[in-house]
């Protein structure tokens, strides 16, 4: 073996280092008023194949059609959505990278794993809306004579800490299931909480009897309710859903909760207003269109369009909501 | 099963549209997966948007040939330069490459092809006759018992580092480390040395690529000193058609083994490809009665063992995917998302429901499979060429694919620095005698042992139930004995050590060493010489 063989290693190894610092530099914008003359890269900070996954590149698809430009997504998952949104925040905040997200954002913010949260970027617009459906296995549902919300939270009240609940740390179920029980008058930590990666897991730990409950929502829970395993016991939005007729909605049962989870887009914080509006232009566009509105219908949301303003109302409500309940939340 | 729905779905699938997406699905599997850092996952989210036009049968074949394509595709990059093209692959680099420095490329590729398409045939058959019976199995493993095979699998680490048992932990417990780097399963930050890169943790693959293939390419540059032209020979680029059915035909205990191994193994969620590679792996080699020592220096039924578990995982892993609904990796969770996107939701009741479609999924996964071994066959002599490259040439071209590979992974520059810092580790660690594969194994497996040891006891804090459930209790039993067995012979090969030391120069072979001698080489020689 030859003795300069380490060195010619370095070599190769600062040719890669080279390789990798090119990949850095950010394309600069050119003209302010001819936006958007190229792609926009959408982030989506979840895995492909999620019930999130879905819906964005249903809603990117739809508006580059409007925008004249391709709205690229592009998934950069982990860390409860962190390092996508960190990834965004780090851009240039020029409108041509944009984080498509939902309350995870304050989720992250208020459990504390990282220092941002909504005020950090500029709303865009508000997409789609989805009901929660807080649902427990059938089998603990005949077992111990659950009809509905009130007889669940009966339970819970009298054996805390019984129940074995499905959530992902700081996630949107997770806050979802504590406004229910907070809202009910309970202590949020009564329920023995058990922490999976996303809802499929969840729905698989609900049918092997790991766990007795969960939040799911229609597209992923509607076979398994169909089959009997699963009994949604409200649903978690203003209305009763067209798909579920029957199901009383969680307020309807005495408790004020009606929080949806409210997918949307958004932008660095320093993006220039009118880039913002071209965008937001075009979800609108998008969203209004009747053959995006049957499609997502079928995926079983809402398409629910917020301009920028509407939008930055709601996510301050929102967040003074998780705020209230994020001490609660840490500590399960 | 009705006669009617199969023959229905064999229409379906037969339809000359539908057998040319699937091949064309086949096509771009293999070159995703062949690439370092390139993914078939990647592949199908390209893919996802086609499947819309289409209808869901058909949509549905181009992805299961784009799945069963990539997961054949990793051997390759494996087999022909010692880099694995995905995860799955890392245990064919090793029989697969010392039989292509042998200069017998097209053999290892031909058996590796002929493995991976009798594995693909024979998890479809049992996905076909015990899908729905294994799915409601599956549910019997909940955290503990996935934390207890997973354990299992883990102390395969012992058997993949020889008489280095130290070296071995050592490298196993870095890669578990180096897992537990970002979020905790419980929501907290940790080894995250204020770096907001490190929150999600260290993606396996650009670890997996800087670890084996960078350091593979600086020793490599290291060895284009003294050889500046390939190791193969033209005469040599040829598939032996007869030599690889004879090798076929005697490891065939060994594919029937290997791919139950697989099928089984990859029902269940997150374990999945990875773990059911080793262990397949290390079954082989324990089986192989004539010549144990020849395994890591390019038998034939470590190739076979490898590709026979990683392409039968996916009849494996459709299991769960069809009949609970449960997606078991990313891959599934996108075929899944084309199916709801069809207006088909993916449940229990879906085999009721949807008959014809589901066998349609048995039926293309056997078509792939065929597929899969028409293009890999056709492909074989312009593949097996990259053997003639020399080495100043290749050398520079796959260091940036696997850059591009790793940038595209996640879109994120950080990526690449992964590959070139464990790249400089993976070099290092082989210039010291450290075997790298524990690390990886480590590295994959660390984060679900954590995650179900921490699920189990947020269920149940009764650490006794790892114990007390039968099939948890079996597992731990099986871990405790691989480590017994790899303790004893770790001592002995010390001993004999110390032995050839006090006598110097009548190094006495040792019968029963031999075999423990024949891993170290494969992990360390290879990457030496």
């Amino acid at each position: 073996m030859p003795k300069t063989g380490p060195l010619s290693a370095l070599t190769l190894a600062a040719a890669l280092v080279a390789l990798s610092a090119c990949a850095e530099g950010d394309v600069e914008v050119t003209a302010q008023d001819d936006f958007p003359n190229t792609g926009i890269e959408m982030v989506i900070p979840y895995p492909p194949g999620g019930g999130s996954d879905e819906l964005f590149r249903m809603m990117a698809r739809h508006a580059s059609e409007e925008l004249g430009v391709e709205i690229t997504p592009t998934n950069v998952d982990g860390a409860t959505a962190t390092v996508g949104s960190r990834q965004v925040l780090d851009s240039t905040p020029d409108g041509y990278t944009i984080l498509a997200s939902h309350q995870v954002i304050s989720g992250a913010y208020h459990n504390e794993i990282v220092d941002y949260g909504f005020e950090s970027f500029e709303p865009i617009a508000l997409g789609t809306v989805t009901p929660h459906l807080p649902s427990i296995s059938t089998e603990f549902a005949q077992e111990h004579g659950i009809e509905d919300l009130q007889d669940f939270l009966d339970h819970v009240e009298a054996n805390p800490d019984d129940v074995n609940w499905g959530f992902t740390t700081g996630s949107e179920d997770h806050y979802s299931i504590a406004a229910i029980l907070d809202g009910a008058g309970l202590d949020p930590g009564s329920l023995n909480y058990v922490n999976y990666d996303g809802t499929g897991p969840q729905y698989a730990g609900v049918v092997a009897g790991e766990i007795q409950g969960m939040t799911g929502d229609y597209a992923s829970a509607q076979g398994y309710i169909e089959d009997g395993s699963l009994m949604p016991l409200g649903i978690v939005a203003e209305d009763r859903d067209d798909n579920l007729p029957e199901l009383l909605t969680v307020e309807e049962q005495g408790v004020d909760h009606t929080l949806t989870v409210d997918r949307g887009f958004f932008a660095p914080e320093g993006t220039p207003e009118e880039h913002i509006e071209v965008i937001a232009e075009a979800f609108e566009a998008a969203i209004n269109s009747p053959d995006f509105q049957e499609e997502v219908e079928a995926a079983g949301s809402y398409a629910h369009f917020l301009g920028p303003e509407e939008y930055q109302d709601h996510l301050d409500d929102l967040d003074e909501a998780m705020a209230s309940l994020a001490d609660e939340m840490q500590e399960f | 099963m009705d006669l009617v729905h199969i023959l229905d779905a064999a229409g379906e699938i037969l339809a000359p549209m539908t057998l040319l997406s699937i091949m064309l699905g086949v096509f771009f599997g293999i070159i995703a997966g062949s690439i370092p850092g390139f993914t078939f996952t990647m592949a199908l989210v390209l893919a996802f948007p086609f499947t819309f036009a289409m209808g869901p049968i058909p949509g549905l074949a181009l992805m299961v040939g784009i799945y069963i394509g990539g997961l054949s595709g990793g051997l390759i990059a494996g087999t022909l330069l010692g880099i694995p093209g995905t995860p799955s692959s890392v245990v064919t680099i090793f029989d697969g490459y010392p039989m292509t420095k042998n200069g017998e490329p097209a053999r290892a590729l031909g058996i590796g092809i002929g493995a991976s398409v009798i594995g693909t045939i024979l998890g479809a058959i049992v996905l076909f006759l015990l899908g729905p019976l294994i799915g409601r199995l599956t549910l019997n493993f909940g955290p503990w018992e996935i934390f207890s095979l997973v354990l299992f699998a883990l102390t395969l680490v012992a058997g993949l580092s020889g008489d280095h048992l130290v070296k071995g932990l050592i490298s196993g417990l870095l890669g578990v480390l180096i897992a537990m780097i970002g979020v905790a399963p419980t929501g907290q930050l940790r080894f995250n040395f204020e770096n907001p890169q490190l929150h999600g943790g260290l993606d396996a693959i650009p670890v997996l690529i800087g670890l084996f293939a960078v350091s593979q390419l600086l020793i490599n540059v290291e060895e284009s000193r003294v050889d500046t032209r390939g190791t193969g020979s033209v005469h040599k680029i040829r598939l032996p058609v007869p030599r690889v059915l004879r090798d076929l035909w005697r490891e065939k205990v060994n594919v029937g083994r290997s791919s139950m191994i697989g099928t089984f193994v990859g029902t269940l969620p997150a374990a999945g490809a990875e773990s059911a590679n080793f262990i397949s792996y290390d079954r082989a080699q324990k089986a192989e009665k004539k010549e144990p020592e020849r395994y890591g220096k390019g038998h034939p039924g470590g190739i076979v063992a490898s590709e026979a578990s990683n392409s039968s995982v996916a009849g494996g892993a459709f299991i769960p995917t069809i009949s609970l609904g449960i997606p078991g990796d990313v891959a599934q969770a996108i075929m899944m998302g084309a199916l709801i996107l069809h207006g088909i939701a993916p449940g229990p009741g879906l085999f009721e429901r949807e008959p014809v479609l589901v066998n349609s999924v048995y039926l293309s996964i056997i078509v792939a499979a065929v597929g899969v071994l028409i293009i890999q066959t056709l492909l074989l002599p312009f593949l097996a060429r990259v053997t003639l490259v020399p080495k100043a040439v290749l050398v520079p071209s796959v260091l940036v694919m696997t850059a591009v590979g790793a940038f595209a992974l996640n879109n994120r520059t950080f990526d690449i620095w992964l590959v070139l810092v464990f790249g400089v580790i993976g070099y290092f660690l082989v210039k010291l005698g450290v075997p790298l594969p524990p690390m990886i194994l480590g590295l994959i497996l660390g984060g679900t042992m954590e995650q179900s040891l921490i699920r189990a006891l947020q269920i149940d804090d009764q650490v006794s139930a790892f114990i007390t459930r039968p099939i948890s209790g079996i597992f731990l039993a099986l871990a405790l004995a691989s480590l017994i067995f790899a303790l004893c012979r770790g001592i002995r090969g010390t001993q004999r050590r110390l032995q050839e030391s006090s006598d110097q120069g009548t190094p006495e072979q040792d019968d029963d060493a031999d075999g423990s001698e024949a891993e170290t080489s494969h992990l360390t020689d290879t990457r030496t010489t």
